[in-house]
């Protein structure tokens, strides 16, 4: 009977302790602690960014007139760096507490998601062939080209060719040996699939 | 003699001794449930969402449709409205991101409530094909009461990392919430207020749609097996129960319907002789215009939306399904006069709110400086 209270009470005790994620996520889903459940959801890396003030190495990013735009960090400076947008669109998230927004620009949209009181860069998508990748691959550019670009490590599904690094991937659909769409993506539970 | 008295001592000092325990192991297990009431969150000023699969237990159980689906069925159909123009009964067991499985089990779950005529599902959630995140997990699954349905959803929905103990016994996942607790969790620890009309998340407020997003291309825009799987089961789930199944494609511009999907949901419909109305194609007829009947450019509809589009699936379950009219029997006119009520009460108080701080402050809506992009 004694170790039947006994567990009982350290039931009760664990009502205390600390379990980071299980917090983190009910933080989240309560829409609240900023710092703490940005680091749930990208792994350290968006507070990372946003201590150093600069982008993180670990995953693909996009430059376009001078503008590195890495996945997983603050979307603010960057919107700010290349100014207005062609088109804004925002709309509640359905992953997260607040909005997506997508902001269009000659040649490519960029995908935000909300995290706290902040917007991260979910995704690029191009739009046209006037941007391309920083290895040079455009849209329609061949399998080969983006082969010898990127390498070989790639998984393929249904005619896309995803490659991925740290928290990031880079994307391009293949249709007649032309590359069709290319898109970078943040690796972060809901946003993905 | 001496014997028969030792061995009568023992036996009350056991039975005390045994009582003493019980009595403990009661108070424990209470303390517990109270901790696990208090620590879990009660969405009661913000993500009301999370209240919706809740509320259904404490309803009258005499629907005629019974809608299944993610926010495209709460924010854009009325259950009040359908009542008031054409006498169905009618409730919305929808939550945020509800996914087919997720639609499956509620649908058996409620069917071991009551058997409705008819039963609509909004297909958006077919693009899913495996289970997305553990926030809207819990959305749908914490407020479900306790049955096989339950264990069944919560199996089939966990990501890797989740554990079915912490959709059994909460306080498991939300323990950690003890710092983070506010007066809310207190005030509705015993009692939530109700916060849907009928499963409808009332909004009143107007931000009408100015940019339309394009679709991404996509590799493959076949709908995945899981998802077919479900869809699958909750078409033989009405077929043996004798229910009409009516699949939906809600008037929501954003996320993107592709073409090629709505493909897959006419054929299917064709291939299950069921029905399927992807009311994008009607839009006018409905009378939707996006540059009033939306509260967030065009993902929800608001109240004048939801109305006009739960006006014009009413006119079709009447004269299409041949649903009973309610409104002369007196039975149901007295639970629907209270939701009568409380439906106009949170229209006045909703106007009254965006009057007074220019947004729905206690409905969930944003701040609009919050709002603000960059422009």
């Amino acid at each position: 009977m004694k170790k039947g209270i006994m567990i009982l009470a350290a039931l009760l005790l664990l009502t205390g302790c600390g379990n980071k994620d299980a917090a983190t996520t009910s933080k989240d889903t309560q829409g609240a602690a900023v710092t703490e459940s940005v680091q749930d959801i990208t792994g350290g890396v968006a507070q990372e960014s946003e201590e150093s003030g600069t982008a993180s190495a670990e995953g693909f990013s996009f430059e376009v007139d001078g503008v590195t735009i890495p996945m997983n960090v603050d979307a603010a400076p960057i919107i700010e760096a290349l100014g207005e947008p062609v088109e804004y669109f925002e709309a509640a998230s359905c992953a997260f507490q607040g909005l997506d927004k997508i902001y269009t620009y000659n040649g490519f949209e960029i995908n935000t998601y909300p995290n706290g009181d902040k917007d991260y860069i979910a995704s690029i998508y191009f739009l046209d062939d006037s941007v391309a990748t920083d290895k040079g691959i455009y849209l329609g550019s061949t399998l080969e080209e983006v082969t010898a670009a990127y390498g070989e490590g790639y998984t393929e599904e249904s005619g896309e060719y995803t490659y991925t690094l740290g928290d990031t991937t880079l994307a391009f659909i293949m249709e007649d040996d032309a590359v069709t769409s290319i898109t970078y993506t943040a690796i972060v539970e809901g946003l993905n699939k | 003699m001496k014997i028969k008295k030792l061995l009568n001592r023992i036996k009350t000092k056991f039975k005390k001794r045994y009582l003493f325990h019980i009595m403990v192991i009661c108070c424990v297990l209470l303390i517990l449930g109270l901790l696990q009431g208090l620590l879990m969150p009660k969405y009661v000023t913000s993500i009301h969402e999370g209240n919706l699969i809740r509320e259904y237990y404490d309803e009258a159980k005499k629907h005629d449709v019974i809608f299944i689906g993610d926010c495209e069925v709460f924010s854009n159909f009325s259950p009040v409205t359908l009542w008031e123009d054409y006498g169905i009964t009618s409730y919305i067991r929808g939550s945020a991101q509800q996914l087919v499985w997720h639609s499956y089990y509620l649908l058996e779950d409620t069917l071991t409530y009551e058997t409705p005529k008819v039963v609509v599902f909004n297909v958006l959630a077919m693009k899913y094909n495996e289970p997305q995140k553990e926030a809207y997990n819990r959305l749908t699954l914490d407020g479900m009461r306790l049955s096989k349905a339950k264990i069944d959803a919560i199996n089939t929905s966990m990501m890797e990392d989740e554990a079915i103990i912490t959709y059994l016994f909460p306080i498991l996942r939300y323990h950690t919430r003890w710092n983070e607790l506010t007066s809310e969790d207190f005030k509705y620890l015993f009692h939530r207020d109700t916060i849907s009309h009928n499963g409808y998340l009332m909004r009143v407020d107007v931000k009408p749609v100015t940019v339309i997003p394009k679709g991404k291309k996509l590799a493959d825009y076949q709908f995945g097996e899981n998802s077919y799987d479900y869809l699958n089961r909750i078409t033989k789930l009405c077929k043996e129960k004798g229910i009409k199944l009516i699949l939906i494609k809600s008037p929501s511009i954003y996320p993107y319907w592709y073409e090629e999907w709505d493909e897959q949901m006419v054929k299917y419909a064709k291939e299950n002789d069921l029905i399927y109305l992807n009311f994008l194609d009607d839009v006018d007829q409905i009378g939707i215009d996006y540059s009033t009947d939306t509260y967030d450019a065009g993902l929800h509809l608001n109240l004048s939306g939801a109305e006009k589009l739960t006006d014009y699936f009413g006119k079709m379950l009447t004269e299409d399904y041949n649903l009973p009219d309610h409104r002369n029997d007196a039975k149901y006119q007295a639970i629907w006069d209270e939701k009568i009520d409380f439906y106009n009460a949170m229209k006045a108080d909703q106007y009254k709110e965006l009057e007074e701080y220019g947004y729905l402050k206690s409905y969930g809506a944003a701040a609009p400086d919050t709002d603000a992009n960059t422009e």
